[in-house]
């Protein structure tokens, strides 16, 4: 199921860039909110399954997953009214849904994912379809913002990997590598405090950078 | 063999605190993607031949050919001027890189319980170190991306020491990387470059709540 979703939602995104008509860009939008109701509604009926080998609605995940499908709603509306107001030409409209619908896209994985690679690599494709949106304006302000935003999150988002590549080399030693959030634990008996408070420590800065908690990324002065 | 590679890969982030002209930290960074060529290519050898086939692409005509490339196109297109304009004199630069590599050699001796080669340890942490202090340091653009490819080798040099097993992991992780580093900040760049006369970070202080 979680598989079907990901790839009408993804041909959902890319339609969505090559159309230029109104009305279809309003059956799209529509379409993808539904999936998205419908895809919820399924999570939430199945807790705690794992669905495809990649993806779990763990608990956590589908209550995260809810707040984001609500919060969609009313960004694409809000949306939609900012940039007839803005008088918008239709090319950069379609851009901008397509990232925004990515962009969703890619939060529920990220909030689904059960395998710690996996849920880096959509975290990393958050920033890319974020940097889209933010640069929708093309002023130079808005640059320097997706040049803040881009610089800072990659860096952060590095530090992040070598967290877990420094994972991978302590969880090496067992017999089976497995990056699952389940298998993790087991399979870290035996290694050091100290290691792991090392990895803890990229993992938190990395992501933290990536959130913008610590540095000036989203800054108020 | 490896640690006369890993050595002079040291050696070269120490020479990137004294280098002045910007095609001087472009020369760096293509004979670091040679180093790590040669550091991958003994390490690797026993794995099957398409992961190492792509290793060896990525190192070579990524890191050694590509990037170096797009960097001379990117100063030249937009006539950025050739120092790198470092906020601090050059020997305090080579002071504080050679404090990173002597913290990551302790911390790297510290560390016990763990099986990893200590070599490859201590010159990705320097890595990651002195990349985050050449871009804090240094007040152009382009340096900023020039520092986050240090970081980038440092990442590719630890991966190389987690061996065999994670090589899905490590190829995913090192592929996005090298398309958000390159293709993303390229783009960006070029756009700073057409926008704003000078590529400093000063023109980029306007952004208020």
């Amino acid at each position: 199921m979680f598989g079907y979703y990901l790839i009408i939602a993804f041909f959902v995104g890319i339609v969505s860039i090559l159309n230029r008509n109104r009305v279809v860009r309003i059956l799209l939008l529509g379409l993808f909110l539904a999936i998205q109701t419908a895809i919820t509604i399924y999570a939430y009926c199945h807790l705690n399954e794992s669905n495809t080998i990649y993806f779990k609605f763990d608990a956590l995940g589908v209550i995260f997953m809810c707040v984001l499908t609500l919060l969609s709603y009313t960004t694409i509306y809000h949306s939609f009214i900012y940039l007839q107001h803005r008088k918008d030409s239709s090319r950069s409209q379609s851009i901008y849904f397509a990232a925004l619908i990515i962009l969703i896209i890619v939060m529920t994985c990220a909030y689904l994912a059960s395998h710690l690679g996996i849920m880096w690599v959509f975290i990393e494709l958050t920033t890319l379809s974020v940097a889209v949106l933010i640069y929708h304006e093309r002023t130079p302000l808005s640059l320097e913002a997706t040049w803040k935003y881009v610089f800072i999150c990659s860096i952060g988002i590095t530090i992040t990997f070598i967290g877990i590549i420094l994972l991978s080399i302590a969880i090496q030693e067992t017999e089976i590598t497995n990056f699952s959030f389940k298998a993790i634990p087991d399979q870290l008996l035996h290694v050091s405090a100290s290691w792991l408070k090392m990895i803890f420590l990229f993992m938190i800065v990395g992501f933290c950078t990536k959130m913008g908690l610590f540095p000036d990324a989203h800054r108020r002065d | 063999m490896t640690n006369i590679l890993l050595i002079a890969f040291a050696i070269s982030l120490i020479y990137m605190g004294i280098a002045n002209r910007l095609s001087t930290y472009i020369n760096i960074l293509a004979v670091q993607g040679i180093i790590l060529f040669g550091v991958s290519f003994i390490e690797l050898i026993q794995i099957n031949t398409i992961n190492l086939i792509f290793i060896l692409f990525e190192t070579i005509v990524f890191k050694t050919i590509a990037i170096p490339l797009f960097l001379n196109y990117v100063i030249k297109k937009n006539n950025i001027v050739r120092e790198a304009e470092p906020f601090l004199p050059d020997f305090l630069s080579v002071v504080i890189i050679t404090c990173i590599i002597l913290g990551s050699f302790i911390l790297s001796n510290i560390i016990t319980g763990v099986h990893i080669q200590k070599m490859f340890f201590l010159v990705a942490i320097s890595a990651l170190l002195s990349g985050l202090f050449i871009i804090i340091t240094r007040k152009k653009v382009v340096t900023h991306i020039m520092g986050y490819l240090v970081i980038e080798n440092g990442v590719f040099i630890l991966s190389l020491s987690t061996g065999n097993k994670m090589t899905m992991l490590v190829n995913t992780g090192i592929t996005l990387d090298i398309f958000v580093s390159v293709l993303v900040l390229g783009v960006f760049v070029n756009r700073i470059g057409n926008t704003f006369e000078e590529m400093n970070v000063d023109n980029l202080t306007n952004l208020k709540d």
